[in-house]
């Protein structure tokens, strides 16, 4: 029952305060607040013993949705306070609570349709609001990305849907190389179907573009929403239905996932040249998150059951790191007013807290051996590739440190001329809400940390897969 | 009842058709109630009277919800790419389709491979019509969806599309797989209605009148460049 009060206070604060910023902005902003706090207290009661019968599904509660809820109400309010009191686009609460929302429904649920359905919805609502509060231009671009994420979700529905109906392979249970070649070509079609929902949703290389131009277009404190988490839980949900009924055939399926390991590959490695490359901050933000998701997209090159903890650690971690990146990112912007790497020279020497809170990130970003994110790495990249192939995707998680360091050294450079009219941090006792965005900063950069320690257990949701039967009726 | 149950996917598909080639936006929204409304009747046995309340409740609301941007004017008039006929014909090439897979599957024992032609029940059987008339309806109702979703004219006609959409998986989904569970149908109004109340947002930014080749859908991207230094920041230094 915890999971429908967390769902339901999100979900109805949600609404409250996408229609409260039409008129009252600032209230729009106080609901939201209040909103995420209250899910955040309802999230640490939910539990694996959380059972919430529907029909014939049910709605179970797990240590991963818990801990989902809970660091993502959290993360949100941070950006919400950060936008708030920087930028003030008041734009990011309703969109934000409405996915956590769909989220807990859609990982709770034991019926992977409805998890899809629920996913599509709450991707609407993080990826449409934002553009809609940012104006007409940046509206115009919210089309592909609402386009991009229904299709998604629905392409999601429709491979469960098919693979599980009579129409579909899974009757041939599991397959042996050779054994059953038309049976095996189905089954591995329907991996390349249930990983191009994940990677269309998540931004992953080669479907980035949607991704790439939404950054532009809403708030830097809606992103995380947006593609982190939102694309967090749909591999989350995707994963859970494809290691159960993929999994058993994984060995008849060697082509098509090696096909999506080299998908993973790119994304992880082109991501990070990406945010490496770019001036535009909103598109380093972007970029490395969509880098992260090439790690979550190793777990369907796996296809093994072992693959759900990790995975679960995995994505807590970087989406909470990055919540806390896109945090600096909007505390940045909203100081100095300006986007641009070379407009922000000088950043970290009038503000070293903000300073201080992106060297947090960046020790979350690569993480620190021995935390749970750290080692959910390198047990994905290790149960999906061999040793030469792995090694390089190991060397892949050094890259943050090229993208926000350099963020960090344009920071100690001499300052721009939009860097060099700020105060400075020890004017805070005049201008209080100056430095108060750096302090959030830091605060949601230690909550990252924390949640690539690893909070213990880290089970995923359960999804029911039917087993084959007959058309209905017959 | 598998006349009414043809007769039902028949009003779907056709509400389905007006909804993507009527040159009038009051018109196709029209059709697009009458699909979305007729769409969860495509089942036999029917689902609950409360899902099915709720889903009906929730095109109509989808539909509503859509109302206020086609009353301002953002839609652009002329319909379908393709022209009315083409739709119709594109759609009942796809019911054939749809109908023929699930009668075929209907008809073969599970666990069995039958050689292909033969069928223990004929696809005009009772048993047979059960599945195929959902996966007719739907298969047609995503082929019209594609050209909309893919190559979108106007906002609205998008988001008529992307409607069109859900429903068509949804009764795909119901005629191969069977209905679908109460909190699935739960989803997929939720669905419904976050997708009508995007498109309605979007096109209440983009739209206070102004005329829609202003903003086509293709020119986005540009168009966010064109306006990427002029977002209003107010820095607090």
């Amino acid at each position: 029952m915890t999971i429908v009060i967390a769902a339901g206070i999100a979900l109805g604060a949600g609404v409250l305060a996408s229609f409260l910023r039409l008129r009252a902005p600032l209230a729009a902003t106080l609901v939201g607040l209040g909103g995420l706090a209250a899910v955040a207290f309802a999230a640490v009661a939910i539990g694996p013993d959380d059972v919430l019968p529907f029909g014939s599904v049910q709605i179970v509660g797990s240590d991963l949705l818990r801990a989902i809820g809970l660091f993502w109400a959290i993360s949100a309010a941070g950006l919400v306070a950060i936008d708030a009191l920087g930028i003030g686009s008041h734009a990011v609460a309703g969109p934000a609570l409405l996915g956590i929302g769909a989220a807990i429904l859609a990982l709770g649920a034991t019926n992977g349709e409805a998890s899809f359905a629920f996913l599509a919805a709450g991707g609407v609502a993080t990826v449409v609001a934002p553009a809609a509060a940012a104006g007409r231009s940046r509206a115009a671009v919210a089309w592909r990305a609402l386009r991009t994420v229904v299709i998604a979700g629905f392409l999601g529905l429709g491979v469960i849907a098919w693979e599980s109906s009579p129409a579909g392979p899974l009757g041939a249970a599991s397959l042996e190389p050779g054994a059953d070649r038309a049976a095996a070509a189905a089954i591995g079609l329907g991996l390349i179907a249930i990983v191009t929902a994940v990677a269309m949703r998540a931004g992953a290389i080669p479907t980035h573009v949607w991704a790439a131009r939404l950054v532009e277009a809403i708030p830097m404190a809606a992103i995380p929403a947006a593609l982190a988490w939102g694309g967090a839980t749909f591999a989350i949900v995707a994963s859970s239905w494809a290691v159960a009924a993929l999994g058993p055939s994984a060995a008849a399926i060697g082509p098509e996932r090696t096909v999506v390991a080299i998908i993973a590959a790119a994304t992880l490695l082109l991501g990070s040249a990406a945010a490496f490359v770019h001036d535009d901050v909103e598109h380093v933000v972007g970029y490395s998150i969509v880098a992260d998701a090439g790690v979550v997209l190793l777990a369907f090159a796996a296809l093994d059951p072992a693959v759900a903890r990790p995975l679960g650690a995995w994505v807590l971690g970087y989406a909470t790191v990055k919540s806390a990146l896109a945090g600096w990112a909007a505390a940045a912007r909203g100081r100095f007013g300006v986007r641009r790497l070379p407009d922000l020279r000088g950043w970290a020497r009038r503000s070293p807290v903000l300073g201080i809170g992106l060297v947090l990130v960046l020790v979350g970003a690569v993480g620190l051996p021995g935390t749970a994110a750290n080692a959910a790495r390198a047990r994905l990249v290790a149960l999906a590739s061999d040793p030469p192939f792995e090694v390089i995707l190991l060397a892949a998680a050094v890259l943050p440190i090229a993208v926000i360091g350099r963020l960090l050294v344009a920071g100690w450079q001499t300052p721009s001329p939009h860097v060099a009219d700020d105060p400075g941090d020890s004017s805070f006792r005049e201008r209080p809400r100056l430095v108060a965005p750096a302090l959030l900063v830091v605060a949601l950069a230690i909550v990252g940390l924390v949640a690539s320690l690893g909070v213990g257990s880290i089970g995923g949701p359960v999804i029911d897969v039917p087993q084959p039967s007959a058309l209905p009726g017959t | 009842m598998t006349v009414a149950l043809v007769g039902v996917a028949v009003v779907a598909i056709l509400g389905a058709i007006a909804a993507v080639s009527a040159r009038e936006a009051r018109l196709a929204l029209t059709g697009l109630v009458v699909a979305l409304v007729a769409a969860p009747f495509v089942a036999d046995p029917l689902p609950d009277i409360r899902v099915l309340a709720l889903r009906v409740v929730g095109g109509v609301l989808a539909a509503q919800l859509l109302w206020p941007a086609v009353r301002a004017g953002v839609v652009r008039e002329g319909g379908s790419l393709l022209g009315w006929r083409a739709e119709a014909l594109l759609a009942t090439a796809a019911a054939i389709c749809g109908w023929a897979i699930a009668a075929s599957l209907a008809g073969t024992p599970t666990g069995v491979d039958l050689p292909p032609g033969l069928s223990t029940i004929g696809p005009l059987d009772p048993a047979a019509v059960r599945v195929a008339a959902p996966a007719a309806a739907g298969l047609a109702i995503l082929a019209l969806a594609a050209t909309p979703v893919l190559v979108p004219p106007d906002p609205v006609r998008l988001g008529l599309g992307l409607l069109l959409l859900v429903e068509g998986v949804t009764l795909l989904q119901s005629g191969l797989g069977g209905a679908a569970e109460p909190l699935e149908q739960l989803a997929i109004v939720a669905a419904l209605v976050a997708v009508a109340a995007g498109v309605a947002a979007l096109s209440r930014t983009l739209d206070t009148g102004a005329a829609t080749a202003a903003h086509p859908i293709s020119g986005a991207g540009h168009a966010a460049d064109a306006a990427t230094g002029a977002e209003p920041v107010t820095p607090n230094s």
